[in-house]
């Protein structure tokens, strides 16, 4: 039983940062003239979008975890910042710079609201 | 059954509870296998419609829609299929015997729309023995539906239509099938797809030994020894026979793996002793223009990354993966390249099991989270498939199709071939002019067959393929082999792919052409010139503007000017 609830919890995660994942890159690379416009490598707007699309996911998926919600939020928002590293394009990868790490604390944040 | 559909028929106001689930579940299954069906539909009639677009505005190549229409056309007129766009017999290139099957058509309309009808019905039809799984294993209906539909978005699927023909796409249906016949424990049909399958490339051998591994390893089926021993089998007479039809003495391809080893065998152990660069090779992968690590991405997101939930179905699939990833051909890692036809059926069934292992760990959720998780996978698969095709598919047609000439003027140039060349005669014409003309015992691609390049089982011939730096013969030489050779028409066209030749060796062997008292033009069409073996040299020189009169030492200086002039007349 503990190990089924480890896989659903493993499952949860992994799916959700994927859908995550592949949010951003598509709007990473559907909409880039948000970063080119920006002085820092992503625009606030951009951020901002990016952070709530975690922030939903994490807050959706939370009553299917049993994992502490602090945890959960960590995980997944690491595993959105992995896929989110999805292939620009059919010859490069989305470059990563360490503002994509807004997921994390909006994976938290999502989790938390979800707790409640 | 009988008595739901009594039930049905009556129109009883007390249903039975079983006949209105039954009732329901065949509803599911008719709507499922409806929205299937449609989408297999819509996927062949688009992919079919800009295959023929691409023929017909003669944005299609030699390499390879010409030479499989001339070895099919050979195959239904009973002839041996030597391939003279390719230099070789056609089943010495690659062994692909399913070609018989489809002269069947050819015998009674030689044209390339069966070749483009087989290779996107098949594509279309790996849905359905990947339906037919996904429904065993996940045991709903959306869900089969959801993966199958994934299944035709993956955009190394649908763009490998657009790069003109290959029977190695025919195997995906088959192998899927014998995939599905396995996994039911269906020998016999396992046994007869494998065989459809294998016919349709050598390489599609090992495919089928390695799911007879997985099948005996994996599930402990004994019968499935019978399936690696005949792959296995399948194979090594596919390469001692393929030397023999080319006349070479080993398959040139081999020598994309020179760096492994020389022989099939030893480059299995040049792999296995050196793991750790083989490793780093899978890993990275890098191809043409992708960089390192990009491939197996572009692979894998389309489906949403579920296939690394079966690991085990991976592992089989990895021998396949390694003829591309260990390959030094790095055109093998991009898409919209035929390689990846090997892999797909993998990382689909991966797939399933995948979304079978997902679903099953949300059955211990209370029924309305269960349904929220089950939108959430479905949300993922349909998003990443919906975002790759989006993304990733649409660059590679558009290059594949950006050669397309506008229509009026494609028409206007296959009228114009087809009025001064007989279907019977022997020609030498480029690339993009193959297509219409390859319907022919001898077609070839220029500066063939009086400049052998990319022609041959060589693996010389190969290189030339990729590097395309063959350098012009000196003009008397090339001369006198076109004295030599005996080939009716040439055609040149000032501006068209150039390809096997760089573009100043085009013009310069061009030229040479042109300046050989052996044939005279005969036709001109814009930047379009043929040229008749034994027609007369001086009236062709009239026929573009150069007085026939000239100093001979002028001459090919005032041809050089004309075909200079010629290059610089757009469409």
């Amino acid at each position: 039983m503990r190990w089924r609830s480890v896989q659903l919890n493993a499952a949860v995660l992994f799916v959700g940062g994927v859908l995550a994942g592949v949010l951003i890159a598509a709007i990473r690379t559907l909409l880039p003239q948000w970063t080119k416009l920006a002085i820092l490598p992503y625009s606030l707007p951009m951020l901002i979008l990016e952070g709530l699309i975690v922030v939903h996911i994490a807050f959706w998926l939370r009553p299917l975890t049993k994992v502490h919600w602090a945890a959960g939020g960590l995980i997944l928002g690491l595993m959105a910042q992995i896929a989110s590293l999805f292939p620009y394009d059919i010859h490069t990868l989305l470059p990563y710079h360490w503002s994509a790490l807004v997921t994390v604390p909006a994976a938290i944040i999502g989790m938390a609201l979800g707790e409640t | 059954m009988a008595r739901m559909n009594l039930q049905g028929f009556i129109g009883s106001s007390r249903k039975h509870p079983l006949s209105v689930t039954m009732g329901d579940a065949e509803r599911r299954r008719w709507i499922s296998i409806a929205a299937l069906s449609v989408a297999c539909g819509v996927f062949v009639a688009y992919f079919l419609w800009l295959q023929l677009r691409r023929y017909e505005q003669l944005g299609a190549y030699a390499f390879d829609l010409g030479i499989f229409q001339q070895a099919v056309w050979l195959m239904a007129h009973g002839e041996t299929p030597f391939v003279t766009v390719r230099g070789m017999n056609i089943l010495g290139d690659h062994f692909t015997p399913i070609l018989y099957l489809l002269a069947i058509p050819y015998r009674f309309w030689a044209h390339p729309f069966w070749l483009f009808l087989a290779q996107t019905v098949a594509l279309a039809a790996g849905a359905l023995p990947l339906y037919r799984m996904a429904l065993r294993h996940t045991g709903k209906e959306w869900a089969a539906t959801t993966i199958a539909i994934g299944y035709l978005l993956h955009p190394a699927l649908f763009t490998m239509l657009l790069f003109d023909f290959h029977p190695v796409l025919l195997s995906v249906p088959f192998v899927l099938w014998a995939m599905e016949a396995a996994d039911e424990g269906r020998p016999v049909q396992f046994a007869i797809a494998s065989v459809f399958a294998m016919s349709c490339k050598q390489e599609v051998a090992l495919a089928i030994a390695s799911l007879g591994a997985y099948m005996a390893f994996i599930r402990k089926k004994r019968w499935a020894w019978w399936g690696v021993a005949g792959g296995i089998l399948w194979m090594a007479v596919a390469l001692k026979l393929m030397p023999l039809l080319s006349g070479a003495e080993r398959s040139a391809y081999l020598a994309f793996y020179s760096r492994w080893g020389e022989t099939p065998l030893g480059i299995l152990w040049g792999i296995l002793s050196r793991p750790l660069e083989a490793l780093k090779e899978l890993v990275f992968c890098q191809g043409h223009a992708t960089a390192p690590g990009v491939y197996p991405l572009l692979l894998l997101v389309p489906f949403a990354f579920f296939p690394l939930l079966a690991p085990e179905v991976l592992l089989f699939g990895l021998p396949n993966y390694a003829l591309i990833a260990l390959s030094e051909r790095v055109i093998f890692r991009e898409l919209g390249y035929q390689y990846a036809s090997t892999l797909l059926p993998w990382l689909a069934v991966a797939s399933v099991l995948g979304w079978k292992r997902l679903l099953r760990v949300g059955d211990e959720l209370p029924e309305r989270l269960r349904r929220r998780w089950q939108v959430f996978v479905a949300l993922t698969w349909f998003v990443c498939a919906a975002f790759s095709a989006y993304r990733y598919g649409p660059p590679v047609i558009q290059r594949f199709m950006s050669d397309m000439l506008p229509t009026k003027e494609a028409k206007a140039i296959v009228d114009f071939l087809n009025r001064h060349i007989p279907p019977d005669a022997s020609v030498s014409a480029p690339t993009s002019l193959i297509p219409p003309l390859a319907h022919r015992k001898r077609v070839y691609l220029f500066p063939n067959p009086f400049q052998q390049v990319a022609f041959g089982p060589s693996v010389e011939a190969l290189r030339q393929q990729i590097e395309m730096r063959a350098k012009p013969l000196p003009e008397q030489e090339f001369h006198q082999r076109m004295r030599d050779q005996n080939v009716d028409f040439i055609v040149l066209k000032a501006r068209t792919s150039f390809w096997p030749l760089g573009a100043d060796a085009y013009d310069t062997l061009a030229i040479h052409a042109l300046t050989s008292p052996d044939y005279g033009i005969v036709a001109v069409y814009k930047d379009l010139l043929i040229l008749k073996r034994g027609s007369n040299f001086a009236e062709g020189l009239k026929r573009v503007g150069i007085n026939p009169n000239i100093p001979k030492e002028n001459l090919r200086k005032e041809i050089q000017s004309v075909w200079e002039r010629l290059q610089g007349l757009g469409w």
